[in-house]
Formats: structure tokens, C-alpha cells, sequence
């Protein structure tokens, strides 16, 4: 690894990934930017179609097909992983990237014995012999706390449960140590308990063998005590980047604020009325025009519908993309305009009903 | 824990349904069975909503779809209103099941693809509504405003057209067109987005007050259970660990199961300190071969000798409060009753 400990590990700038559908360009992931440092944990949250697959992906130059259309940077190490020919590509997935899918299930070939998926990977990048692949891959097993590992590596993936299915794709990302791991929702098909031990396992594997993790989810709780940084998407793009700390403590994207809002949490008491977020996500064909977040958001103003806002990033490294953040004045005061207008997705956020669709033009401020 | 017992029951009388020691058991080859549920006993009061939790295979859908006879449980009782429904006939229980409703999971295989969705919602009441097709129609309308969907732009199209959010929706309102006392919901938000669950958790309550609804919910999200849920069971392996009241089980869980569900949730916070170095080798037991006495007791942190021989029995730890388990978390010198 030539970079120190000053340059960032990954540089991810400007990236772009459209599809061409029948429909029309669908925008997935529309002008991305972030590093990240060597042993550095990333989060990536936002909801389902904001796009925080479709970048790990394209980062990994996993989006195949005709109709894809990916742009910008993504520098690893000096080399940048989108226009890398992929014969190299498959040298540094693996051995400096790997990856850690949703569904072990479907990730792990169902046909071939976990011994031989983990051991594949490790006789390939580190050509060793039979055995030594062998004693790897039990280690590798016994690292990632499988009980009774011989037996585990001879067994077949459906002879094992989801989370010890999820812990055999962990240990075959780890096999060659890797520098960088991504983890796309790595939990979210496990129970509670199983997620607490998988990525309490993550942590753990990272610190031990420094390396940097990017963890995707949907689930704040999975990010809060697990992650340095934290970088919250919304129809492709960055709404809010900041560290994990002060996007808790100091959320300033009335989207980062809703989610936040809408969790229901252990510590309020039974029938607590949850803050929903009126209507759902756009559509990536078709998107309003203005800021993406505009006909959801309880604060929103004619500028918000007509001029989308720019990521600004504060002294401490806080970027928001949001014309009137949370926690300003000029937020407070759009607040009162929007309830005294009696505006949809203000109502009801203000009065916790459930609006499903907030009609796109209501332009104007509501009324 | 995971014990057996009845004393978390109360009076027959003030409760609409009541489960009585329900065994449900799966035979598989060479004539060994999955034990899926094996002697759990609930009760669901008019009005009340029961959260049922636990973890995926620990028998909750199960417990709770026997209670609509889907399918009927090997051996046990289940009465509704009185009557005992293990012991209907065919036509009596298909009768009974219509005040007897049921959400799942995955909103959009629950819905038929290929039809539209007036049909869908039409469907119970062709069987057993108004014959009248004006009637339906109207019902149908009023049951898709009711959820939060434009009858005028849904009825004609077909679910692939309607996201996640908006099928649950759908589904919940053929749950309610034949007007049901009881709604079996099994995990009806684990599929949606955050903001999305936030709205159907805040519309089920509002339909359960506006039509005086009894609500069964299961999920595997203890803050989601606790948001709806009046009275909240713990499962663990086909078996009840703790019954108490919401609030009461979230402040001071006795069972040590509830413990570790709850120190394992997470929590969006970040001043919550988490200890990585907590990584258990466990895994949860075969129901095929379930351990003797108490069947948490292979993942417990306080079990000794007498959980591996003595199956605990459900007492009291407080008002309406019950826990299964030999060395409940909380102080045993409040349960007066209970002889060692």
C-alpha cells in the first residue's frame, strides 16, 4: 500500500451510475464524492432506491449489462477503479477489495462445500498448496467464531443457518486481507441477536486487521455505534456527510431528521404517535424538479421547488445539501410559514397523520 | 425459561380469544418431529393489541396462525367469544374465520399479480358479502379510502403498480372489507422502508380505535412491537419466556432471553457504548431436538444444574408481569406465592 495514513484510502469523486430503461434514464447514483481513510468505518444509510447499493457496486464494477452508463472517479490506491480493464479488476477484488452481501444465501454457490468457497479464493490469490489452503480456511472459519469448524467446511451452505451462512461470507472476504470490505446490508435478512454478533464480528475483524469498512444499510441503529463517518443518501445523492456523532447529535437535513424521527425506539413509551415521512421516494425517471427531497419535506419553500441546493460543508466537516437546515432560524421561520399555510407534509409531520401521496405540484408554498 | 404454565392468563371471561396449551408439531422423515410450538398458552382481550416476538423459527407466526386454524394446532385449545374452534366443522370454522383476518409479511406476494385491485379487495365479499355489485363496490371504495389509497385511480390497476407501502395498505384493507373483530398481523412492516412503517404503525392504530379492532401483532423489531402492542409475549424455541405488559417488559425485563433481545437491538444513538467484543459462538437449538428443562438454558449466561432438569413455570414477578425462568432478573422476593 503506497498511501499514508494522510491520503485517503478511497477516493470515490463525482461518480455517476444511470441506467437506460425503456422509461427513461433512470439516475441511481447522480454525482457522488467522498474518501476514505485507511481503517475507517463508512455508513452509508437511506432508504430503499437512494442508491447506496448502486454505488458500492459501482465502486466494485459490479453493475454489468449494456445499459449502464457509469462516470467519474473512484481512485484506490492511486488507480482508478472505474476505467481499470477488468482483468486487473480481478486481482483487487478479493485480495484489496472484498465484499460482504445481503443474502448469504444467494451469495454462496449452494452446490459446492463451504470448505472449498473459502479455500478457492486463497489458492487462487496466494497459491498455496491443498493443504495449506485447507488449514487456512479452518482458521479463517475458527476467526469468525464457527463452532465445530471442521465440520463447518465440510458441510454444504444450506446445512447451516443464515447466520452462520452470513459468517462463511465474511470469512471468504477476509480470506486474502483485504484492505478495504464492503458491507451491502450484511444483517438485514438476520435476526436481532444474529446482527448483534455479525457485526460485532465485523468490528472486530476490522480493528484486528485494519482495514477500512464501508457498511450499507437502512438502519441507523446498525450505523450509530459502529461507524466514524456517515453519509446519508436520498435519490442518489449526498443530503447529509458528516461524523457519526454529529449526525445524531447535530442533524442538520430535515431527510436525516425524518428518519431519525420515524424509528420507533425502546425507550418511548407504548403507542407513542411516530413522526411518519409524508409520501415515499421519487421517481428516479421522473424527478422533481428543484431539491429531490422537496414534495416530503416539512420545511420546504418555492426556492426548495425550483433550485436544488448545493452540498455546503461547514468548518467541522458537516456537509448538507438543504437550503434551510435544521436547527437555523430561517428554518424555524419556514416551519411556521408551511403550518400556517396548512401544507400537506407539514400537517403531518405536525400532526402525525399519514399522507401517502403528496400531489408534485403543489408548487407555491402549499395553499 | 421458555417454559410452560398458564397463570399469565386471565379470566375467560373478559377475553375474546384464548389459546390454551397449543402443540404444534411437523413430522419429517424417520418419524422425528419439528417442535415447533410445544404447550404455549395466550390470551388476547377485546380491544387489546398482543405483540408476539422472537426470533425467526422460535414458532411465533405459527402459534399465531393457529389460532385461525391455519392449521390447526396437533393438540390444544383455542376458543373465540366462547366458542372452541379446534372442535368446528368445516362449514362452522369457515364462518368463524370471517370475523378472523390476517395481514402477512411480503405485501406484494400476498396480492395476486394478474388482478386488478378492486378485485382483490372484492374478493371476501363475493364470498360472503352483499351480493349486490353496487354494494361491494361502495364497501370496497370505503375501505381503500379508509387505508390512504385513491379508490378512483387504484381500482383498475394491478399491484405491480403500487410500491411496497402502498400493497400493505391494499392487503389491509381486504383484511377489513368483512369487518373482523380480530387481525392477525404477521410481520406487516419488517419488509418497508423506515418512513414507510412509521405511517402503516400510526394507520393500524388509527383503524384499530376507528373500528374496534383486536390486534395480534408479531415482528422481530422489539421498538416496533412496543410502539403498538398493549400486552407483549416473548418466544424463544416454541415455547414462552415473558408476558407482561409493553412498558413494564422494556423497563425491567425478568427473563434473561428479553435481556439479551433487548441488548441486542439496536439503538440509533451513538453515545450508546457498543462492546464488539461480545461475539457468542451460539446458535439457537434444533426444534427437533429442543434441550431438556428450560430451553434458553444452552445460551444463557445463569444457567445451572436445575435449568437443564426442571422446566420453569410462569409466576408472577409483578403485576401483570409473568416470566418463565428459575433466576428471573428481577428480585423474587415480590413473588410472595412462589415456593422454590
Amino acid at each position: 500500500m503506497t498511501s499514508t495514513r494522510d491520503e485517503p484510502l478511497l477516493s470515490v469523486q463525482g461518480l455517476r451510475t444511470h441506467f437506460a430503461l425503456n422509461a427513461g434514464l433512470l439516475k441511481a447514483v447522480d454525482g457522488v464524492t467522498f474518501d476514505l481513510r485507511a481503517g475507517q468505518t463508512l455508513g452509508i444509510v437511506g432508504e430503499s432506491g437512494s442508491g447506496k447499493t448502486v454505488l458500492s457496486r459501482s465502486i466494485m464494477r459490479l453493475n454489468l449489462g449494456n445499459n449502464v452508463e457509469t462516470s467519474g472517479k473512484a481512485l484506490f490506491d492511486g488507480k482508478d477503479l472505474l476505467s481499470l480493464p477488468m482483468n486487473q479488476m480481478t486481482n483487487i477484488w478479493g485480495q484489496e477489495i472484498a465484499m460482504v452481501f445481503q443474502d448469504p444465501m444467494t451469495s454462496l454457490n449452494p452446490v459446492v462445500k463451504i470448505g472449498r468457497q473459502v479455500s478457492e479464493h486463497v489458492r487462487k490469490h496466494l497459491s498455496l498448496s491443498r493443504r495449506e489452503a485447507r488449514e487456512l480456511a479452518v482458521q479463517l472459519l475458527k476467526s469468525v467464531r464457527i463452532p465445530e469448524a471442521e465440520v463447518a467446511y465440510s458441510s454444504f451452505p444450506h446445512e447451516l443457518s443464515g447466520g452462520m451462512r452470513q459468517r462463511v461470507s465474511i470469512a471468504i472476504a477476509l480470506a486474502c486481507g483485504p484492505q478495504l470490505l464492503f458491507a451491502d446490508e450484511p444483517t438485514t435478512a438476520l435476526d436481532v441477536t444474529v446482527q448483534h454478533q455479525i457485526l460485532n464480528l465485523l468490528g472486530l475483524q476490522q480493528s484486528e486487521r485494519d482495514m477500512a469498512m464501508v457498511l450499507v444499510t437502512h438502519d441507523l441503529g446498525v450505523v450509530a455505534g459502529r461507524t466514524d463517518e456517515i453519509i446519508v443518501m436520498y435519490a442518489g445523492k449526498i443530503v447529509e456527510q458528516a461524523s457519526t456523532h454529529q449526525i445524531f447529535q447535530n442533524t442538520s437535513h430535515p431527510y436525516t431528521e425524518a428518519l431519525l424521527r420515524s424509528i420507533p425506539k425502546t425507550d418511548q413509551p407504548s403507542h407513542t404517535r411516530l413522526a411518519a415521512i409524508a409520501g415515499r421516494p421519487p421517481n428516479l425517471i421522473t424527478m422533481p424538479s428543484g431539491c429531490s427531497f422537496s414534495p416530503r419535506c416539512p420545511y420546504a419553500q418555492e426556492r426548495c421547488f425550483e433550485e436544488e441546493p448545493p452540498l455546503t460543508v461547514t468548518k467541522e466537516g458537516h456537509a448538507t445539501a438543504c437550503w434551510y437546515q435544521v436547527g437555523t432560524e430561517a428554518n424555524r421561520a419556514a416551519w411556521d410559514k408551511n403550518l400556517a399555510a396548512g401544507r400537506p407534509a407539514t400537517l403531518a409531520v405536525a400532526e402525525g397523520q399519514v399522507i401517502d401521496e403528496v400531489p408534485i405540484d403543489i408548487g407555491a408554498g402549499g395553499a | 425459561m421458555a417454559g410452560s404454565g398458564k397463570a399469565h392468563l386471565r379470566d375467560p371471561g373478559d377475553v375474546l380469544m384464548r389459546a390454551e396449551d397449543l402443540v404444534i408439531e411437523f413430522p419429517i422423515s424417520r418419524g422425528r418431529v419439528v417442535n415447533a410450538v410445544s404447550g404455549v398458552s395466550l390470551d388476547v382481550k377485546q380491544g387489546e393489541t398482543l405483540g408476539l416476538v422472537g426470533e425467526s423459527g422460535c414458532g411465533k407466526s405459527t402459534t399465531a396462525k393457529s389460532l385461525i386454524q391455519l392449521p390447526p394446532p396437533t393438540s390444544g385449545t383455542v376458543s373465540y367469544q366462547g366458542t372452541e374452534l379446534t372442535s368446528l366443522d368445516d362449514e362452522a370454522l369457515r364462518n368463524a374465520r370471517t370475523d378472523l383476518q390476517m395481514i402477512f409479511q411480503d405485501p406484494i406476494s400476498s396480492l395476486n399479480p394478474r388482478r386488478k385491485i378492486g378485485d382483490v379487495v372484492a374478493e371476501p365479499l363475493r364470498v360472503w358479502g352483499p351480493r349486490n355489485d353496487a354494494e361491494q363496490t361502495e364497501l370496497v371504495d370505503a375501505m381503500l379510502e379508509a387505508v390512504g389509497i385513491d379508490p378512483a385511480l387504484a381500482r383498475d390497476k394491478r399491484p405491480h403498480e403500487f410500491s411496497g407501502g402502498q400493497c400493505q395498505r391494499i392487503s389491509i384493507a381486504r383484511a377489513l372489507v368483512l369487518n373482523p373483530q380480530v387481525i392477525i398481523c404477521d410481520e406487516p412492516v419488517s419488509a418497508l422502508d423506515v418512513s414507510v412503517q412509521a405511517q402503516i404503525l400510526n394507520m393500524l392504530e388509527d383503524l384499530k380505535s376507528q373500528y374496534g379492532l383486536t390486534l395480534v401483532f408479531i415482528a422481530h423489531d422489539l421498538a416496533v412491537v412496543k410502539n403498538i402492542s398493549d400486552r407483549v409475549a416473548v418466544m424463544y424455541l416454541g415455547k414462552l419466556c415473558e408476558v407482561s405488559e409493553s412498558n413494564d417488559l422494556y423497563a425491567t425485563p425478568a427473563h434473561p432471553y428479553t435481556e439479551l433481545l433487548l441488548g441486542s437491538s439496536p439503538v440509533p444513538d451513538p453515545t450508546s457504548a457498543v462492546d464488539i467484543t461480545m461475539v457468542e459462538e451460539g446458535d439457537v437449538p434444533s426444534p427437533i431436538d429442543p434441550p431438556s428443562g428450560c430451553r434458553f438454558r444452552t445460551r444463557c449466561a445463569y444457567a445451572t444444574e436445575r435449568c437443564a432438569q426442571e422446566e420453569p413455570m410462569m409466576r408472577e414477578v409483578s403485576q401483570d408481569h409473568f416470566v418463565a425462568c428459575h433466576h428471573p432478573l428481577v428480585s423474587v422476593a415480590e413473588t410472595a406465592e412462589v415456593s422454590a
